[in-house]
């Protein structure tokens, strides 16, 4: 006989203390590892609405609601970006990529329709845009006469197939092909995309826009910025600071902010609600480790009293403790991992804050919805699964080993005296 | 002859109760040897300290020549795995393991090549206690007797010089407790091993080459 057959023969014929214990490991794993991956993939779907505008920084300035909401318009409140400070923000420590553009309304009292004039460059520019064309031809804006993308949405709605002709401010633009922005992740949704030149240049001849600000063919009143994550917080204050009290810089920390309730929610409470369910399971597990070896308490008395060392019983313990632990373990993962995969994903309405929505909500005659559905797939997150589980397993092991101690004195006559 | 316990000067207190006062005496090796007394005279005491299962308040106990004070308690391990076998009123098997395995106890740790020859062992000793058909039954599934039985092939496994029994009979009726005895002497002499029995029976008494009468935690006769 050895120790491993002694150990085997414990784990099967105590199977009722081996069952709780399994379970105790299980629980600590399942809870620790799913509420993470929703924590987690909670927090990814917040993060959506800027991912899906392709950049991590968004600056726009907050300027005066024209006289007439007719035409080609800024969208309220946005203002023209000074040049000169475009160029400054291009050249803060930091800032790896900027996109200028020009996002405009054209309204009319019959519709409405949203246009961006992308850059030739960047992933937020036109090379983003072409990546998810539908139909038709990619946007070259070298080819004369200028064409258009449209989104495939809004041309669906309006009945637009390729060729077809689209009128912004009395100019026909030929529709080159469709694009599905929503799943590009790269690039910020509008109905019409134009190259950059003929957005500024739309926008330039704009009267209800030059009436409120001296725009030329080459400003923009929109710019992304692909930033060094390390920075995000910097350059964030930098712009604010350049751009005074009128600035509207979007990023992960302003959407945060302005989420505070919800992200409150998904991440701080679920992380304590984590940590809490996560606690008492560790002490269930600690207590029936020990509740477990305390039953065994005159079994250990004749080990030693047989000539086994505390040494070696305290060993032997462990050994036993931590192929039940790292099997609940496994067990507590498959759960989680089976857990994961029912829920699938994380569903979250949010209404998007103005900036990052591309509709004139402000307007009581639209009837766009900002409300927005955030979906993010949950997944197993590999280093929680990994730290739950040896943080389990060394839970349980120690309760073993101080149980053992504890138990195992140096001299055992009295547990062996009892009858 | 040479002695196989040397006791000199032992006395254990608890808290301030007295339990052993200033024992001295000898056993000699290879015979039979009773500690007798009523119930609360301190005998399953003195086997306590025999074993070294507990440490007395002072004095001095040597087992085949080894003086358990000084040691370890890795050492103390060691002396009670190789010199000394242990039978227990109450069997004290591991209810896990099937009688086989409880006799191999002592022995899980050898290496493999020791591990083959204690097998064979143990199911000789399974054997001489006429057990040879119960070798994969468990505790609970086997009477008193063949648990006591079970136990005494357990104590021989590691062919010790001393065998302590603490009234190896007290759990078994009469008819049980007199075969279980006469098979610790016939193994135990058949082994070479000295016996000592911790008994309130003056029956089981009388059949030892050396009684030590035990009262109030002095040694009130010893009889050779």
């Amino acid at each position: 006989m050895s120790r491993f057959h002694y150990l085997k023969q414990e784990l099967i014929y105590r199977l009722g203390r081996s069952a709780v214990t399994l379970v105790s490991i299980s629980l600590v794993v399942f809870m620790a590892v799913t509420l993470t991956a929703i924590s987690r993939a909670s927090s990814d779907a917040l993060r959506l609405p800027l991912e899906n505008v392709g950049a991590d920084i968004v600056v726009q300035l907050s300027g005066d609601i024209p006289k007439k909401l007719e035409g080609l318009v800024f969208p309220h409140p946005t203002a023209q970006l000074p040049a000169n400070t475009v160029e400054k923000i291009r050249k803060l420590p930091g800032v790896i990529r900027s996109t200028g553009a020009v996002f405009l309304w054209d309204l009319s009292p019959n519709k409405f329709q949203s246009l961006l004039g992308v850059d030739s460059k960047g992933t937020s520019g036109i090379p983003g845009l072409n990546s998810q064309l539908i139909s038709g031809n990619p946007l070259d804006p070298d080819i004369l006469p200028v064409e258009a993308l449209v989104d495939g949405d809004f041309a669906a709605k309006n009945k637009l197939n390729v060729g077809d002709k689209i009128e912004l401010q009395g100019q026909n633009y030929r529709i080159s092909g469709t694009v599905d922005t929503p799943k590009s992740g790269n690039i910020m949704r509008a109905d019409i995309y134009l190259p950059l030149a003929e957005a500024q240049l739309l926008a330039s001849k704009s009267p209800w826009i030059i009436d409120l600000y001296p725009f030329t063919q080459s400003d923009v009143n929109l710019l992304f910025l692909e930033v060094d994550q390390r920075n995000l917080v910097s350059v964030t204050s930098a712009v604010e600071k350049m751009l005074g009290e009128k600035a509207i810089v979007s990023s992960e920390i302003s959407i945060q902010e302005e989420l505070e309730d919800l992200m409150f929610i998904s991440d701080q409470m679920s992380v304590i609600f984590t940590a809490v369910i996560a606690l008492l399971a560790l002490a269930l597990l600690a207590r029936s480790t020990a509740t477990a070896i305390g039953e065994r308490r005159k079994d250990l008395a004749v080990l030693q009293a047989v000539g086994w060392t505390r040494p070696l019983i305290i060993s032997q313990l462990s050994l036993e403790t931590t192929i039940l632990s790292g099997v609940g373990g496994l067990l507590g993962l498959l759960l989680a991992w089976l857990g994961i995969t029912l829920i699938g994903d994380v569903e979250l309405a949010m209404e998007l804050s103005w900036e990052i929505s591309p509709s004139p909500h402000f307007l009581p005659e639209t009837d766009f919805d900002r409300t927005r559905m955030l979906v993010a797939p949950i997944q197993m997150p590999l280093l929680t699964s990994a730290l739950a589980w040896i943080l389990a397993v060394l839970t349980a092991v120690s309760s073993a080993v101080l149980a053992g101690f504890k138990m195992v004195r140096p001299h055992p006559w009295r547990w062996l005296a009892e009858e | 002859m040479s002695n196989a316990v040397q006791v000199t000067n032992l006395s254990k207190q608890f808290n301030t109760v007295s339990v052993l006062r200033d024992l001295s005496f000898t056993i000699p090796a290879g015979k039979m040897s009773a500690i007798v007394g009523r119930s609360g005279s301190g005998k399953s005491t003195l086997l306590s300290l025999l074993s070294g299962l507990d440490s007395p308040s002072s004095g001095t106990v040597s087992i085949d020549g080894v003086e358990l004070s000084g040691l370890s308690e890795s050492e103390l391990a060691k002396v009670r795995r190789e010199r000394i076998g242990i039978v227990f009123q109450g069997f004290h098997l591991i209810p896990s393991l099937d009688a086989l395995a409880n006799v191999l106890l002592p022995v899980a740790f050898e290496d493999k090549t020791m591990q083959a020859e204690q097998l064979d062992l143990a199911k000789r000793l399974l054997d001489e206690v006429e057990l040879g058909h119960r070798l994969n039954h468990r505790p609970a599934q086997l009477s008193g007797g063949e648990q006591q039985r079970v136990a005494i092939a357990r104590s021989l496994i590691q062919r010790p010089q001393v065998l302590l029994a603490d009234e190896p009979t007290g759990n078994l009726d009469e008819s049980t407790g007199k075969t279980v005895l006469s098979l610790l002497r016939k193994i135990s002499r058949e082994y070479g091993t000295t016996l000592v029995v911790v008994t309130h029976d003056a029956q089981i008494a009388q059949q030892a080459e050396k009684r030590l009468q035990l009262s109030n935690g002095e040694i009130s006769d010893e009889t050779n």
